[in-house]
């Protein structure tokens, strides 16, 4: 078992194990920082991958970002820090069994079936993938309408909180 | 190298634990954590099968 395996390995049960507390947890700042050590652990398997971009594109957004914003949500939502809060809904068995049944069924489809055909084609080491994002998100032969529609509706989401937090 | 479908299984497993969050918690800052949980189980999915 080579070293790559192993630190696959050691990030795999970190993320799960992380994820699993923010699911159970009942504190929710302490909910919010497992969510960061969760989501590192996905930026380390984006670096595992060879997706470098993508990774720090994770811990920019994710951990800068979401996780800030979710930690501001719970502290602005008139919870105490350490105030437990009313944990699990009382369908949680029939919840956990079909989150159960559902990874069963998804590893028993990806160990049973053959490998899939869905192989990238092998790039030019020289070929400048940021630079080709760059320009494909802003040339309009490419992907600048969905781009200009996606800043818009995040500008409208904008407008439409502060509209709705408003009082009079 | 890794096997691709230790990967997708390891996304698999995040993705249903986002599940059992989005379905058995009750406050909804919660239920938006467990929603982020499963994004990242699809993001990884998504690098995997082009590159494994």
């Amino acid at each position: 078992m080579s070293l790559v395996s192993l630190l696959f390995l050691f990030t795999a049960v970190l993320t799960c194990g992380a994820s699993i507390m923010v699911v159970t947890t009942k504190n929710m700042v302490q909910a919010a920082l497992w969510l960061v050590l969760a989501l590192f652990g996905g930026a380390v398997i984006f670096v595992l991958l060879q997706a470098p971009y993508i990774a720090v594109i994770q811990v920019v957004v994710y951990i800068g970002a979401i996780a800030v914003l979710v930690i501001f949500a719970v502290m602005l939502t008139r919870q105490t820090e350490g105030e437990l809060l009313p944990g699990k809904t009382n369908q949680w068995p029939i919840a956990a069994l079909l989150s159960a049944a559902l990874f069963v069924g998804m590893a028993y489809f990806y160990l049973s079936s053959p490998r899939t055909a869905l192989m990238a084609p092998v790039l030019d080491p020289k070929f400048d993938l940021i630079r080709e994002l760059g320009q494909q998100l802003v040339s309009p032969n490419g992907y600048v309408l969905p781009f200009e529609l996606a800043s818009i509706l995040l500008l409208a989401a904008l407008i439409g909180s502060i509209v709705v937090a408003w009082r009079k | 190298m890794i096997p691709l479908s230790w990967y997708l299984i390891l996304a698999a497993g995040i993705f249903s634990i986002g599940l059992y969050g989005v379905l058995a918690r009750k406050n909804i800052i919660a239920i938006l954590m467990s929603i982020e949980l499963m994004l990242t189980a699809i993001n990884i999915n998504l690098i995997a099968l082009p590159s494994g």
